[in-house]
């Protein structure tokens, strides 16, 4: 598992397969007030991996952003408000680090919840239980 | 506390109990129907324990004085809970009735609310919101065709006082007053109330519209009489079965003759209200109490007073305790029903009673109809769950 490289800001993982460097933001371990913070059973680490799946099997909507999950029930916390997705938002250029954030779409609406096509995509795979696509869907996660 | 149980195996998307007929939507997007009180007749006959007839099937008598006269003698009462402990679940697998629909396919989209009222369905999808109107013939469901109502993805629809308001998130609320034409014309457009809406609940005659889990407003409801006679219920379930299209609304306690014709803001009650949520993590309410969820999982369950379309007077707190982190509620006759990630509660003025165990796909209530206002429904993977709590506040212990 890469074990990552503190830099400025975090701590700097990658790149993935497709070439994307990621950082492990300090601002959401804590160290930031209003920002949302990762549950502590994600670790940097975890935090990485969620981010690498969703980039190795494409998981982008059409501005760019990416999305992840902790469990396919949607049963294990993201963040530290008992959030259960995770985004990881678009950047300016290609060249440069991505980051993420749990997100959960009950408490923030639409802004926060992955596209309808990619929700339909992860419940047709059996990526995700349809209990959870549901819950998505609905606004109760 | 023993709860009641009926299952029905199968992949269901939702479900919905309306005048003993069982709608539902399976995980292919198909909607499918069953006639549950012939079905539980049926069953009967089999020797079914009588109690699920009694407490799946017209549930409007529950609440009817004698029915309360009845249960409050302690034998009866004692009787029916021991009856509930014995028979605590039944397994039924019945024929489905495929609906066949014309018009617009709601299809197309995933359903995210499903609901019938004044014999009109509304599903509410990802591709928007669509209706039909639909009679029962001999126990099948007919639907007429399928219009489309809005563009908008649809979360959620709430029908009451004849008046349609659909929460379409971040594209905001929608409202159409007098949506059966009793004072004006049949499905009028669709207006914006609200910029964002993630649910609404009707409270009296206003409404509170959650823009979130703790941000709210309180609209209040502009009414008019239709003057239109109001027959009793015994009347409207006879004629019911001569005459299976004939007109009926599904408000249980005689404001039929009633629409409201617009929402505000109550800007005052709104305040009080959100004083009342300080630090919550979710907020609901039922027809006259107010549900607060913290986020130490403690909960505070208490009615508000309104008059004239205003929280009015102090708050009478009812009950407190401590329930999951809230995904859901649903307005219950005697109380709330609650959602958490692996339970369903119902959480009454004497507390909370845990209903269901596991993770819900879809749970229901149906407080405004005759038939099933004493009846939760539970969706989850492996099919449909109707649960019947055995006690409620009407049922005195």
């Amino acid at each position: 598992m890469d074990a990552g490289k503190a830099v400025t800001g975090g701590i700097q993982f990658g790149p993935t397969l497709n070439g994307k460097v990621y950082i492990s933001m300090y601002a959401h371990r804590g160290s930031r007030r209003g920002k949302s913070i990762w549950h502590v059973d994600i670790s940097p680490a975890k935090e990485y991996e969620l981010f690498e799946t969703s980039d190795k099997h494409d998981w982008v909507d059409e501005r760019g952003h990416y999305w992840s999950f902790a469990s396919a029930d949607g049963l294990t916390p993201t963040g530290t408000d008992e959030q259960r997705l995770a985004k990881h938002p678009s950047v300016t250029n290609s060249s440069d680090p991505w980051h993420g954030y749990p997100v959960s779409p009950k408490q923030t609406g639409d802004a926060d919840a992955p596209p309808e096509p990619l929700v339909t995509v992860w419940v047709e795979t059996g990526t995700i239980t349809r209990t959870f696509a549901r819950r998505i869907r609905d606004r109760r996660v | 506390m023993p709860n009641l149980r009926i299952t029905i195996p199968g992949a269901f998307e939702d479900a919905f109990y309306y005048m003993g007929q069982l709608i539902a939507v399976t995980a292919d997007r198909t909607l499918v129907a069953i006639d549950l009180e012939r079905t539980l007749y049926e069953h009967f006959h089999r020797r079914v324990p009588a109690i699920y007839q009694f407490y799946f099937l017209h549930n409007e008598w529950l609440d009817r004085q004698h029915v309360k006269l009845l249960l409050s003698i302690p034998e009866v009462d004692r009787g029916l809970w021991d009856a509930g402990k014995r028979h605590e679940s039944l397994v039924i697998e019945p024929t489905w009735q495929r609906i066949n629909t014309s018009g617009e396919n709601p299809g197309r989209g995933a359903v995210l609310d499903l609901q019938a009222y004044n014999r009109r369905l509304y599903i509410s999808t990802t591709e928007g919101l669509f209706d039909a109107d639909f009679s029962v013939s001999y126990g099948d469901l007919e639907l007429g065709d399928v219009k489309k109502r809005l563009d908008a993805r649809c979360i959620s629809t709430s029908l009451k006082y004849g008046s349609l308001v659909a929460s379409c998130g971040s594209e905001g609320l929608f409202a159409a007053y007098d949506d059966f034409g009793a004072i004006g014309q049949d499905r009028p457009p669709l207006q914006r109330a609200e910029e964002a809406s993630s649910r609404a609940s009707w409270f009296g005659y206003s409404l509170t519209n959650y823009s979130n889990a703790t941000s709210l407003q309180f609209l209040s409801g502009h009414r008019q009489d239709t003057n239109k006679r109001r027959a009793s219920v015994d009347t409207i379930y006879q004629e019911s079965i001569v005459d299976p299209v004939l007109p009926i609304s599904t408000d249980r306690h005689g404001q039929q003759s009633v629409v409201v014709t617009g929402l505000e803001e109550d800007a005052r009650s709104s305040k009080r209200l959100a004083e009342d949520a300080a630090g919550a993590d979710f907020v609901a309410n039922s027809f006259n109490y107010f549900f607060i969820h913290m986020p130490t999982s403690e909960y505070r369950f208490y009615m508000r007073r309104h008059r004239n379309g205003h929280i009015v007077g102090a708050r009478a707190d009812e009950s407190t305790g401590e329930v999951d982190t809230v995904l859901s509620t649903h307005t219950f006759h005697s109380g709330i029903v609650v959602e958490s990630f692996n339970s369903v509660c119902l959480i009454t003025p004497v507390g909370a009673n845990r209903i269901y165990d596991g993770a819900a796909l879809k749970v229901r209530t149906f407080p405004s109809g005759t038939y099933g206002v004493n009846v939760i429904a539970v969706v989850d993977e492996e099919g449909l769950n109707l649960i019947s709590p055995l006690r409620y506040m009407g049922n005195p212990v």
